[in-house]
C-alpha cells in the first residue's frame, strides 16, 4: 500500500498512478490516493486471492477511516493502460463504493473479475499489448461535486488547443455518454466554441442513504453559494452508493462551464503539456469548496476529430443524418445494430455498427466493424476514444436516428463531418419482375426471406435455398466474397426490392410471380423462378447453373 | 418509470409525464392500484400510494401480479374477459361524458351522482393503462423466435401485431362523421388498420408451419396485441374527453404537479455538510 505523493516513485504503480503523480508534481490538486498493488496469482489460487481481497479491503477502509473518508472511488492502474496509443478507455470502469470494509472488498473483487473479461482480452490482442502483469488499484475519496468533466489539452505551436466537456455532479454520465454536457472547443471560432448540451441527469455520491428514497425531492448544490436547488431523486445505486438526480430543466439547460473553470484548466494543464511534451486527456471534478481536482490524467491516445461547425442533429436532406464527429475517416457498408446477447442479425463483418452508450461487451463488434455510429454524446466519450484509436470512422450523438438507418441498409459514414448518408444503388439487371416468365418445374426450393448468411442453418444435400435480398446487398456480397461462398453452399440468391418484413408474404410472392404451394410446412414449393435470372447471376460470377 | 429499490418497486409517473397535472397523475396511480381488481379479479389494491403519481409496491406483490397476468394473458378466455371488461367501461363512460358535456354546455351543474358514476368508471378504465408494461414481452419473443427464426424477426412480428383496429388517437382531429381530418390526411381510410393487421397476422401464421400449438399461440397473440393497442388508443381518447370535462368543472385541476414545490416539505441535502462528512477536503 502506498499513498501517492509528490516525491515518490509511481512508475511501478501503473499508468493512472503515474499520471496522478505527475499532476501532483506540477502542483495540481489531486485527492488523496492510496495505491494497492495486486500480487501475481497463479491459476487456481482462489484462497490466496480471497485472503488478499480481505487484507486489501481492510487496509483501504482503515486508510479511509483515518482520513474521515466515507465514500470512495476505486480505479485500475495497469502498466499496460493509459499509455500512448492504448487507453483501455471504458474497459476498466471506475467503481464507486462506500468506504466500509465489506463494500470495498466487493468492489475490489468485481474489478479483479473484470481483469479476465473477454472484452479486455479482445482489446489487448487488437492493440498487441500484454495485460497480465502489473495491476494496481487506486482508492480515492469521491469528491463531493459541483460539476465535473473531461478535458483534452493538445499542443499547437506555442499554444495549446483546449477541449472541455462538463456536466453537473460527477462525470460518470458524461463519459458513459448518457448526457451530452456542455462543450468548449478552442479550435472553433467565437461563440461557436461553446455549446450547451442537456444535463438532465446528475450523479452524486450518496452518504445519506437512510434518509432518502427514489421519488423524493432532494436538495443539490450547483454553485459555491449555499443556495441549493430542488431536484428529484430518480434512482439509487445502493451498491456503489450513487444517487441519480433529475435536474430541473432550467438548470439542465443552463451553462455548467464557466470562464473561471476554462481559465483554470488551461492555466494548470498547459505547463504539463509544454514541459513533458505530451498531450493530455484529463478527468476533473470541481468540489463543493470550489477547488478543481484532477482525478485521472493520461496521455492522449489518439487525435481528436477536427471540429465541425455545422449544427449537430440537423438534417440537411432526408437521406443524410448529421451527428457529431467522433473519429475521422470514411466507410461505406451495411448497418448493423448492436444488441444485447448477440441477437443482432447475422451479417458480414465490416458493417457500420450502431450502438448506444459504450459498454465493454460491445468491443468485439466495434473491432469487427468498419465504422461506428453511437448514441454516445461528446467527442471525449469512451466509444469515440476507442474508435479513434482503432482508426474507425465514428459518428456520435445519434440517439434519434432516422428510420432508414436500419439493419442491412447501406450507408456511407463520414466520421470527420459527422455525417451518415443513405446509399442507394441499383443492380444493373432492372425490372426483375419482367424476367420472371419461366419456371423451374419440379425444383423444390426453400424460401428464406430477409436472410443473408445461411451457415447457421442445417444444410440438406440437393436442396436449393432462395434468399431474398435487396439490391444493395449484391455489391456488399461480391466485395466480401460472401456471394461466392453462398453459391458454393447451393444457395440461389434472388435480389429483389421487396422483403417479407416490409410488405408481407402475399405482396412479395405476387411481385415475384411465384405460385405458392402448400403452406403447411416450412419448405415452400415455389414455381416461377426465372431461369434467365438465375443464369445471369451465376454467369456474372463465372458459375454455371445446371437445372 | 419503475425503480427497484430495496424490497420495493417504485412506480413513478411524475418522470413519465413531466407536464401532467396532479389530477392526471392521480388517475394513473389509482388506476395502477386498481389493476389487480379490475383486470385480474383480485380483491386487493396494488401497492401503497405515496402521493399522486408515485406508488410503492413490494417486490413480492409486484412480481406475483405480473406472474398471474403472464399465466393468463395468452389464453383466449382471459383475452375475451379483458375485452368485455374494457368495452363495459368505455361504452358507459363515453355516454356519461357526453351527458356531462351536454349538462355543462346548458350552463347547469351536473348531479353529484352523475359525477361519481363517471369518476368511478374513469378510475377503473385507467387500470387498463398497466397493460402497456405488464406484457411478458421476453417470454412472447422467445416463443415467437422459435417460430419465425430470429429474435429480430420475432420482435418485428410482435410489433406488427400490436396495432389497433382504429386509427391512432394522435391522428385525431376535429372532423365530421366520426373520421378525423388528421386520419384522412394520413391516408387512412375506413378499416385500413384492420386490413393491415389481417395481412400481418396472416403472414405470421404462414410461418407457423401449420403447428396447431403455434397457431393457437399466434391467434391469441394477435388478439392480445390488438387489445393492448386498442386500449391505448380508446383509453387515451376517453381520458382526454374526461379531462376536458373535469377541468371545466374544476379548473384548478389543470395546475401542473410535477416540479411544484411543496413548501412544507424540506428536501434532504444530497451532499450534506454536517457531521464533518467532507472533512478530508480540508486535509493537505
Amino acid at each position: 500500500m502506498t499513498e501517492l505523493n509528490t516525491f515518490g516513485d509511481a512508475s511501478h504503480l501503473g499508468g493512472k498512478a503515474k499520471g496522478l503523480q505527475t499532476a501532483l508534481q506540477f502542483g495540481l490538486a489531486v485527492p488523496p490516493t492510496l495505491a494497492v498493488k495486486l500480487p501475481e496469482f497463479a491459476e487456481g489460487q482462489s484462497e490466496a486471492i480471497e485472503d488478499w481481497l480481505k487484507d486489501a479491503a481492510h487496509s483501504v477502509s482503515a486508510w479511509a477511516a483515518s482520513k474521515q473518508i466515507r465514500h470512495l472511488v476505486i480505479r485500475s492502474s495497469g502498466n499496460f493502460e493509459d499509455s500512448d496509443g492504448t487507453s483501455f478507455a471504458g474497459l476498466f470502469p471506475s467503481r464507486f463504493t462506500p468506504a466500509t470494509k465489506l463494500a470495498v472488498q466487493t468492489a475490489l473483487r468485481e474489478m479483479l473479475h473484470g481483469l479476465s473479461s473477454e472484452s479486455l482480452e479482445v482489446y489487448s490482442k487488437a492493440k498487441g499489448v500484454s495485460r497480465k502483469h502489473g495491476m494496481t488499484f487506486l482508492a480515492q475519496p469521491t469528491i463531493p461535486p459541483l460539476r465535473a468533466g473531461v478535458a483534452f489539452v493538445v499542443a499547437r505551436g506555442n499554444d495549446v488547443d483546449l477541449t472541455v466537456q462538463c456536466t453537473w455532479g460527477l462525470a460518470l454520465n458524461l463519459v458513459k455518454g448518457l448526457v451530452t454536457g456542455d462543450t468548449y472547443d478552442s479550435r472553433r471560432a467565437g461563440h461557436s466554441a461553446l455549446t450547451i448540451g442537456a444535463k438532465s441527469l446528475a450523479v452524486y455520491p450518496l452518504t445519506c442513504a437512510d434518509n432518502v428514497m427514489p421519488g423524493n425531492q432532494v436538495a443539490v448544490r450547483i454553485t459555491q453559494s449555499d443556495t441549493s436547488i430542488r431536484a428529484k431523486l430518480v434512482f439509487i445505486d445502493e451498491v456503489q452508493a450513487l444517487a441519480y438526480v433529475r435536474i430541473p430543466s432550467a438548470e439542465s439547460e443552463a451553462l455548467s462551464l464557466s470562464s473561471e473553470i476554462l481559465t483554470s484548466l488551461r492555466k494548470q494543464l498547459t505547463p504539463v503539456v509544454e514541459t513533458l511534451e505530451v498531450n493530455l486527456d484529463v478527468e476533473w471534478v470541481q468540489a463543493i469548496d470550489g477547488l478543481i481536482y484532477m482525478v485521472q490524467m493520461r496521455p492522449v491516445t489518439a487525435q481528436l476529430a477536427p471540429p465541425n461547425n455545422s449544427h449537430v442533429g440537423s438534417k440537411v436532406r432526408a437521406d443524410v443524418f448529421t451527428g457529431e464527429p467522433g473519429a475521422p475517416g470514411k466507410f461505406t457498408g451495411p448497418i448493423k445494430h448492436w444488441r444485447v446477447n448477440g441477437l443482432s442479425p447475422s451479417m458480414a463483418d465490416e458493417a457500420v455498427l450502431v450502438c448506444g452508450g459504450a459498454k465493454p461487451e460491445m468491443l468485439p463488434e466495434i473491432l469487427e466493424s468498419g465504422a461506428v455510429i453511437s448514441s454516445d454524446a461528446g467527442i471525449l466519450s469512451h466509444v469515440a476514444i476507442l474508435a479513434r484509436e482503432l482508426e474507425k470512422p465514428c459518428v456520435l450523438g445519434a440517439s434519434a436516428l432516422p428510420s432508414w438507418i436500419k439493419d442491412g441498409a447501406m450507408v456511407a459514414v463520414d466520421g470527420a463531418a459527422g455525417k451518415i448518408v443513405k446509399v442507394t444503388k441499383t443492380y444493373s439487371a432492372t425490372s426483375l419482375d419482367a424476367r420472371l416468365d419461366r419456371t423451374l418445374q419440379g425444383v423444390r426450393i426453400e424460401l428464406w426471406p430477409d436472410r443473408l448468411l445461411s451457415h447457421d442453418r442445417e444444410e440438406e444435400p440437393g436442396r436449393v435455398m432462395v434468399v431474398l435480398l435487396t439490391h444493395e446487398w449484391l455489391d456488399v456480397l461480391q466485395e466480401s466474397g460472401s456471394l461466392q461462398m453462398e453459391l458454393e453452399r447451393r444457395i440461389v440468391l434472388i435480389f429483389h426490392q421487396y422483403t417479407v418484413r416490409e410488405e408481407g408474404v402475399e405482396l412479395l410472392l405476387r411481385n415475384l410471380g411465384f405460385i405458392t404451394g402448400s403452406w403447411g410446412r416450412w419448405s415452400v414449393a415455389v414455381m416461377g423462378i426465372s431461369i434467365e435470372l438465375a443464369a445471369e447471376l451465376l454467369d456474372s460470377l463465372g458459375l454455371r447453373y445446371d437445372a | 418509470l419503475q425503480v427497484r429499490w430495496r424490497d420495493l418497486v417504485i412506480v413513478d409517473y411524475e418522470v413519465d409525464f413531466p407536464t401532467a397535472t396532479s389530477y392526471e397523475l392521480g388517475l394513473y396511480s389509482s388506476g395502477l392500484q386498481l389493476f389487480p381488481q379490475v383486470v385480474l379479479g383480485k380483491n386487493f389494491a396494488w401497492g401503497r400510494l405515496r402521493r399522486a403519481g408515485v406508488v410503492d409496491i413490494s417486490v413480492f406483490d409486484y412480481e406475483e401480479i405480473l406472474d398471474i397476468f403472464a399465466s393468463r394473458c395468452l389464453t383466449s378466455g382471459f383475452i375475451s374477459h379483458m375485452s368485455t371488461t374494457m368495452d363495459d367501461l368505455i361504452g358507459p363512460l363515453g355516454k356519461a361524458c357526453d351527458a356531462l358535456g351536454e349538462t355543462l354546455a346548458a350552463g347547469n351543474l351536473p348531479q353529484p351522482k352523475m359525477l361519481q358514476n363517471a369518476t368511478d368508471l374513469v378510475e377503473r378504465l385507467m387500470a387498463f393503462h398497466v397493460l402497456n408494461w405488464v406484457l411478458p414481452i421476453e417470454e412472447i419473443l422467445t416463443r415467437l423466435r422459435r417460430i419465425v427464426g430470429t429474435h429480430a424477426a420475432a420482435r418485428e412480428a410482435l410489433l406488427s401485431l400490436i396495432v389497433p383496429f382504429t386509427s391512432s388517437h394522435l391522428l385525431d382531429g376535429v372532423g365530421p362523421n366520426g373520421q378525423s381530418d388528421n386520419a384522412r390526411r394520413a391516408g387512412l381510410r375506413g378499416n385500413g388498420n384492420a386490413q393491415r393487421l389481417a395481412h400481418r397476422t396472416l403472414s405470421i401464421w404462414l410461418q407457423s408451419r401449420g403447428d396447431p400449438s403455434d397457431l393457437a399461440f399466434l391467434t391469441n397473440l394477435a388478439h392480445l396485441g390488438r387489445l393492448v393497442a386498442e386500449e391505448e388508443e380508446q383509453r387515451r381518447r376517453i381520458q382526454n374527453k374526461w379531462m376536458t370535462i373535469a377541468s371545466t368543472l374544476a379548473p384548478e385541476l389543470l395546475h401542473p404537479k410535477n416540479g411544484d414545490l411543496d413548501v412544507n416539505y424540506t428536501p434532504v441535502a444530497i451532499l450534506p455538510e454536517n457531521d464533518n462528512i467532507w472533512e478530508w477536503l480540508n486535509h493537505d
